[in-house]
């Protein structure tokens, strides 16, 4: 299996595509933080928040996440990739779980550029006011912006962040078994994308239905997920990664159920 | 003791309420090319992908180097090398690199090894060209460069000739001998190009819809498609002598039927006519007969047997 990831990571390094993904992202980075910085010096308007809004790291990684699914998923059907894995004496799980990791490390290759603008923003002195849009990040800087740079809030900033991917990755990765089954990067992209703008819109709606609402508070598309900021308790920390870390497992079990006799054509 | 590599048992395969493959019993012994026969949706592939993983037979059993069990038959596809329907190879990369994901994805730390295989399959001098931009044959010998990566024991080739001009064909053919011959690995092709199969495999096997039709070697596939001169007389024996003595041949057979079979001087009839003739013998039959290699495959799965 390890050599699965590092073939893949190989190619996630060749990649044009994950390189643009990836320049979006820093892109897109560095203007949240800089509108958001602009708005509380007074030198926009709030209004130019609503637009500023796309510019998250929730909109972003649910518009380019499918996008990675489909490259590297779907991509790889249709490339042979993974029937030669397959040929060439790997389980179907191995396979899988290789796809998953690599998925999951895609996914934090979109995040990074969003933690690394925090902790430089931090590091500048740079303040913002009130997020303008739900954002891990933007809470976190909205929080100790200005003050003054300790090593000990670098290092909280960091585990924030590495847990916000975990979320993000959880949230997205019910495009694995989407992948497997569907493989056609047009359709997964198409779905998932549709998928990831309404889910949370229709949980919100489900919500006052007691059953559902106690299910969903156990998923990454529960409420006020994103809402953690420095001063959120480790239990509460913990609570949110293993939901994360368990809800990615259960997409893969999923898929190996939808994956392990299918003939790869 | 024979060493097979293979063994199918009444392996069967449906898709829905079509029967693709219906009880395909084959036996791949090691070392040897096996020239898979068969018209488009045949079957072919279909038995192809059921060996290499990539599908599971409705019925019937697979022995991969002795392991049917599926874990140990999975572990047993590290012995195989595989190029099936079209080959698996990443645009936007190089052959080069091309080559090094696979051979990473099978932890196979040689580097060289990728110099190595695109030198033998004819790509040497490719350099850095992204695949994208080659030929169909160029992908087809790339296709062939990853199926030989590890080394196996066990080649799988779908049609491994499509594409290829005819001196990547004849490259091939030499490359596909050296394999068997230099390092005993058991070859199973499917073509339909019958004459370059002809020249290639050792072992033949004719499907059609999904059912074995006939598994023959080498020397019964020559013995059935042969032209020869069919010669008839009351002296088989004063005939051979003729033939020895004054055609200076003895490439030649006596039959049962005690009619002889003669494989040369095939365009000189009236020659061999008149020789016999002016030796005293009276040939009650004289013909020329034999099959081509299309002619006796269109016989086979059109159900009459040349036996």
């Amino acid at each position: 299996m390890i050599n699965l990831i590092y073939g893949d990571l190989y190619k996630l390094r060749k990649s044009g595509a994950a390189k643009v993904c990836f320049l979006i992202s820093c892109v897109c980075a560095f203007f949240l933080i800089y509108i958001a910085h602009k708005i509380f010096a007074g030198d926009l308007d709030a209004s130019v928040g609503g637009s500023a809004s796309g510019l998250g790291d929730i909109v972003i990684v649910s518009v380019l996440g499918p996008f990675m699914a489909g490259t590297f998923i779907c991509h790889d059907f249709n490339s042979k990739t993974i029937h030669d894995a397959i040929a060439c004496g790997n389980g179907r799980s191995n396979v899988i779980i290789s796809k998953a990791i690599v998925y999951m490390l895609a996914i934090a290759a979109l995040v990074i550029p969003y933690a690394a603008a925090i902790v430089t923003a931090y590091g500048m002195g740079i303040e913002i006011g009130m997020p303008f849009v739900i954002s891990p990040f933007l809470n976190i800087l909205s929080e100790i912006g200005g003050t003054q740079v300790e090593v000990i809030k670098i290092c909280k900033i960091i585990v924030l962040s590495f847990i916000a991917m975990l979320v993000h990755g959880a949230r997205l990765s019910f495009c694995i078994p989407l992948a497997f089954k569907m493989r056609k990067t047009g359709i997964i992209i198409l779905i998932a994308n549709v998928v990831c703008f309404l889910i949370d819109l229709v949980i919100r709606l489900l919500d006052e239905i007691p059953l559902i609402g106690s299910i969903v508070k156990w998923t990454p598309y529960a409420a006020g997920i994103f809402n953690v900021t420095m001063k959120t308790s480790a239990g509460e920390l913990l609570k949110i990664t293993g939901i994360s870390i368990g809800f990615y497992a259960i997409m893969i079990a999923v898929t190996y159920v939808l994956f392990r006799k299918a003939d790869i054509k | 003791m024979k060493e097979y590599v293979l063994k199918t048992m009444n392996v069967s395969k449906s898709f829905r309420n079509f029967w693709a493959l219906k009880d395909v019993s084959i036996t791949l012994e090691a070392g040897k090319i096996y020239g898979l026969i068969g018209q488009n949706g045949a079957g072919k592939t279909t038995l192809m992908k059921m060996i290499a993983g990539l599908s599971f037979p409705t019925a019937g059993t697979i022995e991969l180097f002795g392991h049917s069990n599926q874990k140990e038959r999975q572990s047993a596809l590290k012995r195989i090398g595989c190029l099936i329907e079209y080959p698996g190879v990443e645009g936007k990369l190089s052959a080069s690199e091309n080559l090094k994901v696979h051979r990473i994805m099978r932890g196979i730390p040689n580097k060289e090894l990728d110099q190595e295989l695109l030198e033998l399959v004819g790509l040497k001098g490719v350099g850095k060209k992204k695949v994208k931009d080659f030929s169909l044959g160029m992908k087809q010998r790339l296709g062939i460069a990853i199926a030989l990566l590890g080394n196996p024991e066990f080649l799988i080739l779908d049609e491994p000739i499509n594409g290829l001009d005819p001196l990547g064909v004849v490259e091939i053919r030499k490359l596909i001998k050296r394999m068997c011959e230099e390092k005993n690995m058991t070859i199973l092709i499917s073509s339909h190009n019958l004459p370059e199969l002809f020249q290639t495999a050792t072992d033949y096997i004719i499907i059609d819809k999904g059912e074995i039709k006939k598994t023959l070697t080498q020397e019964e596939l020559e013995d059935s498609c042969q032209h020869y001169i069919r010669i008839e007389c009351r002296e088989p024996e004063k005939l051979a002598e003729v033939l020895e003595s004054k055609l200076k041949t003895v490439n030649y057979k006596v039959m049962q039927d005690k009619s002889i079979q003669l494989y040369e001087y095939l365009e000189e009839k009236e020659y061999v006519a008149k020789t016999i003739f002016e030796n005293g013998i009276i040939p009650t039959h004289f013909s020329v007969r034999g099959d081509t290699l299309e002619n006796y495959f269109i016989s086979v799965i059109g159900g009459e047997q040349n036996d």
